[in-house]
Formats: structure tokens, C-alpha cells, sequence
């Protein structure tokens, strides 16, 4: 039953990771990228003229960003709101106005960043927007947000499931939710497999490089993970040859830049 | 000397059926000691702490079952068949030990950074076996995590299990999981054609 095409010649394009890497990182500092978490500047103390909203705006969003700093830091049982506070250059007053507790502030954090890699898989099967092959960009995009967001990529790939039952129900249904939208790019499969596990298994293989990067201190080299991640996503679903040619494609693009 | 194995033996089996019930964070050195019945001071002459405990209770059973999966690794079998076999085997012993499933996949990965980063270890144990499946699909241009994509698949799938608490249906899943392990190497009609060996497996066996 074996049936393998004749042998591809050998191109061990996995290899060159490392020294290709500071050309593709120029280039993923130019994606433009949007939304609170952004590096919140601290606003002036004292009487000013900014309105209320946005002074308050500015506070949950460094508290979020000083949560996943001091989870990424010491875990999240280790973590206390002292720590957080004391990060975030607010007082517990300002803490507790906006969150109810250490987990509420966490969850918070959570919530963000699956809004922020939601709304990035959303641009990439926009409608409005056909592109030649969506599974790549929504791959390629997801590194690059959290490549830009090591502490919320190490908040959500490592803490959840080290944290409460709570953050793990927010991270699976995070899960979930790729997986639907995910699925309209794996509408055309070719196997007789039960679709919905073959989805999972598929994020899951992807999760587990992304974490063990994660873990090793690599999250800014985490784009260099989209050929390995499109093979992974697609062997399932469309074959090895298939899955090996559009991951050298995807290398090839990253090499050239685009 | 027997009597101080015993009774690290009797803490060590305590811990694992504490930690299943109630989750690590919530249990105590307390009680540990009080299910395993001794005492709090010889808790701490074997151990230095609950971590130390925890550790030791998931080196043990990761050691079983790896010398499990050894064990159908060692016959001339190709391959696939190899990875069949120790993958019913696995899924049969986490199946018939409950407590020891929670613990090794839900808890020790939520049980803080050091514990986490322990699980992940013990996973990467696993990928050995995977390396063969280079060898036999004859192409050494796949990717180098192939591995880690195939047992991170299966991890996946096995988690999620245990924590919506279907720990029993997992020798249920050979088939699934089986292609997951199988796929980045075989590719999915292969893959597909050993599922099905596997299904008749799952069909041969007594329903729960």
C-alpha cells in the first residue's frame, strides 16, 4: 500500500533558520498591528485634560500587560497582585476598581490576547479579501502577533493550562473557536478521517512546537516556525507531497521576503 | 529498609489518588499523609515537599509507561504495527488507571512552571519512537518536528479527553489517534489504511 512519489530531491531548507533570520525579522517589524495591548505609555499624573475613559483605558491595559509579564516571569501561582501592581506603576486601589481579583485580571489578560488572535485569523479569511492560500497568512500572522507578544504568547501557550479551571475553559474554547474557522480551509480534505479530531490533532502538533519554543525562550523566532506549522496543518488533510511542496513555498517567500 | 519503601510507596500512591481527586493545588501535605496513614514527619524524611512528591509519583508512572511502549517496540514488526501496538497498550493503561491519567496529563502540565516544564520532558521521552518513522517512509525531507507534531497531535486529543471526563472511551480512539501519529511520516491514505487495522482492534475488544 505504499505509494510514495519518486523521491523529491533533498532540500533541507529547515536548516537555515537561524541565518536567514534578521532579513525576515525586518520584515515582520513592519506589519502593522492594532488593539489595547499595545505598549501602553504611562499617562501624566496629576490635573490633566485626558479624558476619564481613556485614562482608564490606559490603566487595565497596563495592569493586562504587567499580568502576562509577571506570569511569563514566575508562573502563575507564584504571581500576586503586589507583583502585578508594582509592575503596572498602579496602586491596588486602581487594581481592584478594575478587576475583582488575581484571576479575574488573568483571565482578563486571556481574553485579550484570543480576541487579539482571533480578529488576526478573521483578516485572513475576510471575504472581502480572497487571498491565494489563507492558511498560510493566518499562520504567518499568528507568529508574528505572538512573536511581538512574548509574555501573552507565554500566558497563553504555557500559564493556562498551569493556572485555574477557569483560564483552561477560556484557552479550549480558544482552541474551539480556531478550529471552526480554521475548518472552512480544511473544507476540501481528502481524508475519511473524523474530520473534527484530525482538526484538533492538527492544532495540537502545531501547539506543541510553538510551546516548546515558547518554553525554550525562542518566542521571537516564532515565525520561523510557518513552513513546519503548514506541513503540520496540512499533511492531514492533503498529503505529504502537497503538504511539502506549499511549506517550501512558504520557506522560499520568507527568504525572498514577502 | 523495606518498611521505609513501603511507606514511600504508600506516600507516593496517596499523593497520585489525592491529586486526582481534588487537583494539585488544593492538596496538602495533611492530606497526603492522612490517606497514606502515616505520620507528617515521615512524609518529610522521604520528601522535601509536595513538588518533590509530585515529581516522584510522575517520574514512576512515566517510567511505566515507557518501558510499556519498550516493550512493543522491541518485536521485528514494521513500524506502523509497532506504533499500533504500544498505542493500545498505552490508551488500555491510562483507560483501566484513571488517576494516573489525570495525573499525567492534566495535572502535572497545571501543577506550576517547574512541573510544566517536567511534563514537557517526559513528553519529548516518547519521540524516540517516532524517529523510525523517518526510516520507514524513506524521505528525509520531512520536516525536522515531525515528531513533536505527531505526539503533541495525540497529546492533544488524549487532554482533552481527560479533562472532559472520558477516560474510559480513550481505547475508543485508537483509530484517531493512530492516524495522528502516523500521518506526518505516512501521509493520510497510509494512515487511513492503519486506522482501519486499528478499528478492527477496537471492534475485537469488549465494550466498556
Amino acid at each position: 500500500m505504499r505509494s510514495h512519489s519518486p523521491r523529491a530531491p533533498v532540500r533541507h531548507f529547515w536548516e537555515r533558520r537561524s541565518l536567514q533570520l534578521p532579513a525576515f525579522r525586518g520584515k515582520i517589524g513592519e506589519v502593522k498591528e492594532r488593539g489595547p495591548a499595545e505598549p501602553a505609555a504611562r499617562l501624566p499624573s496629576g490635573r490633566h485634560d485626558i479624558p476619564h475613559d481613556v485614562v482608564i483605558r490606559s490603566q487595565r491595559t497596563r495592569i493586562l500587560n504587567a499580568m502576562a509579564e509577571v506570569t511569563a516571569e514566575n508562573g502563575y501561582v507564584a504571581t500576586t497582585v503586589g507583583q502585578v501592581v508594582a509592575r503596572a506603576g498602579v496602586s491596588s486601589a486602581t487594581f481592584y476598581k478594575l478587576f475583582h481579583d488575581k484571576e479575574d485580571c488573568f483571565l482578563a489578560a486571556v481574553r485579550e490576547i484570543i480576541a487579539r488572535a482571533t480578529t488576526v485569523v478573521g483578516e485572513a479569511y475576510s471575504p472581502q479579501r480572497r487571498r491565494p492560500d489563507p492558511l498560510r497568512d493566518v499562520i504567518r500572522s499568528l507568529l508574528v502577533l505572538f512573536a511581538k507578544e512574548p509574555a501573552y504568547a507565554n500566558l497563553l501557550f504555557l500559564q493556562c493550562r498551569a493556572s485555574t479551571p477557569r483560564a483552561l475553559d477560556l484557552y479550549l474554547s480558544g482552541a474551539r473557536a480556531m478550529l471552526s474557522i480554521l475548518g472552512s480551509g480544511w473544507a476540501d480534505a481528502v481524508t475519511e478521517v473524523s474530520p473534527g479530531l484530525a482538526a484538533r490533532a492538527a492544532l495540537g502538533g502545531a501547539e506543541a512546537l510553538v510551546r516548546a519554543e515558547i518554553a525554550e525562550g525562542r518566542a521571537e523566532t516564532l515565525p520561523d516556525l510557518l513552513p513546519q506549522l503548514l506541513y503540520c496543518a496540512l499533511v492531514p488533510f492533503r498529503g505529504i507531497d502537497e503538504a511539502l511542496e506549499r511549506s517550501l513555498e512558504a520557506d522560499a517567500e520568507t527568504m525572498a521576503g514577502g | 529498609m523495606r518498611v521505609a519503601e513501603s511507606q514511600r510507596e504508600r506516600l507516593l500512591r496517596a499523593m497520585v489518588r489525592e491529586v486526582a481527586a481534588r487537583g494539585y493545588e488544593s492538596v496538602s501535605v495533611s492530606d497526603i499523609v492522612n490517606r497514606a496513614g502515616v505520620s507528617r514527619g515521615a512524609f518529610y524524611e522521604e520528601f522535601a515537599g509536595k513538588d518533590e512528591a509530585l515529581f516522584e509519583a510522575y517520574d514512576a508512572l512515566l517510567e511505566t509507561l515507557i518501558k510499556r511502549v519498550q516493550g512493543s517496540f522491541s518485536a521485528g514488526d514494521p513500524w506502523p504495527m509497532k506504533v499500533r501496538l504500544a498505542l493500545k497498550v498505552l490508551l488500555r493503561e491510562l483507560a483501566a488507571n484513571p488517576e494516573i491519567a489525570r495525573l499525567a496529563t492534566v495535572e502535572i502540565p497545571s501543577a506550576g512552571p517547574l512541573a510544566h516544564e517536567r511534563y514537557r520532558q517526559g513528553i519529548e521521552r516518547f519521540l524516540p519512537f517516532f524517529r523510525q518513522g523517518r526510516d520507514y517512509a524513506g524521505r528525509d525531507e520531512l520536516p525536522p518536528d515531525a515528531e513533536l507534531m505527531a505526539v503533541g497531535g495525540a497529546e492533544a486529543i488524549v487532554f482533552d479527553e481527560v479533562v472532559a471526563g472520558r477516560i474510559s472511551r480513550l481505547p475508543q480512539l485508537l483509530p484517531d489517534i493512530l492516524f495522528t501519529l502516523l500521518v506526518p511520516y505516512l501521509g493520510p491514505e497510509e494512515a487511513v489504511e492503519q486506522m482501519r487495522r486499528a478499528q478492527d482492534d477496537v471492534n475485537a475488544e469488549p465494550q466498556p
